[in-house]
């Protein structure tokens, strides 16, 4: 039973992540949300005839999860049908980098981790690998964050250093 | 010997691939174990303003957007390098022990 209701909030979390990327799984994830008030208000207010609240839990989860299953899978055809242009990965916090760091360290080092990235992105859509080429792109942002720590770091060690020196 | 740089692990690394040929920065993340993402473009950052390596833009006409870095060795590397290369040996052979 637990693990029948982990799934369905994993599988709702993950359809929100899904929203995120493809406008049209945000009807799938309002879907989930109408059909989870639904199985709320079958549970406190049951049928006379079911009146046992682990079956009626286990009615609805199974109920809200098929059901957004389905919704699912009708808008993943729906989207393979229409063609929707991507911006490329960390697009936006690309142009934030360029805004916030100098050129010379833009050009050497955070452009080139972008270029690795979208690179491998590519491949991975060419090989039809879609999940790994979105799992690049979550990567891809927590290596900028992770370079940008070290940047920072490095770049505070070096004044120092030379501030020093210059003492 | 008393002029060369002090190389951490992951410079050595990076001066024993570029010795052969020039690299971009995925090429040598691909062929070491040792070599991360995260940190390899600042260390070759680190490595250029000790010119340890250089770094020249290539850009591709056909693609458009950031143009690639690839590295070599600078002559200062290569020495380095070499008296990495020789300490090391040195060291193996046990003649620091006679």
């Amino acid at each position: 039973m637990m693990s029948l209701m982990r799934s369905f909030l994993l599988f709702n979390i993950r359809l929100s992540i899904l929203s995120r990327r493809h406008p049209l799984y945000t009807y799938g994830t309002l879907w989930l949300i109408f059909i989870s008030m639904v199985f709320i208000g079958f549970i406190l207010n049951p049928k006379p005839n079911l009146r046992g609240t682990w079956i009626l839990i286990q009615i609805g989860a199974i109920a809200a999860s098929s059901s957004t299953f389905i919704m699912y899978a009708l808008f993943s055809y729906l989207q393979s049908l229409i063609t929707v242009i991507h911006s490329p990965p960390a697009s936006g916090i690309v142009r934030l980098l360029q805004c916030v760091f100098p050129t010379k360290a833009f050009d050497r080092i955070f452009s080139q981790i972008v270029i690795d990235f979208r690179d491998e992105h590519a491949e991975m859509l060419a090989l039809k690998r879609p999940y790994r080429a979105r799992w690049l792109s979550v990567c891809l942002v927590g290596t900028l964050v992770l370079t940008t720590a070290l940047w920072i770091s490095t770049t505070m060690v070096k004044r120092a250093v030379s501030i020093w020196r210059i003492s | 010997m008393a002029d060369l740089p002090r190389l951490s692990p992951i410079e050595i690394e990076i001066l024993d691939l570029l010795r052969a040929r020039e690299m971009y920065g995925l090429e040598m993340v691909r062929a070491s174990t040792k070599l991360k993402r995260g940190t390899i473009y600042v260390t070759l950052d680190r490595m250029t303003d000790k010119n340890l390596v250089r770094s020249r833009a290539v850009e591709d006409p056909t693609v458009s957007g950031m143009p690639r870095r690839v590295y070599s060795l600078t002559a200062l590397g290569q020495r380095a390098w070499s008296a990495h290369s020789a300490a090391v040996q040195f060291f193996s052979n046990g003649e620091v022990l006679t």
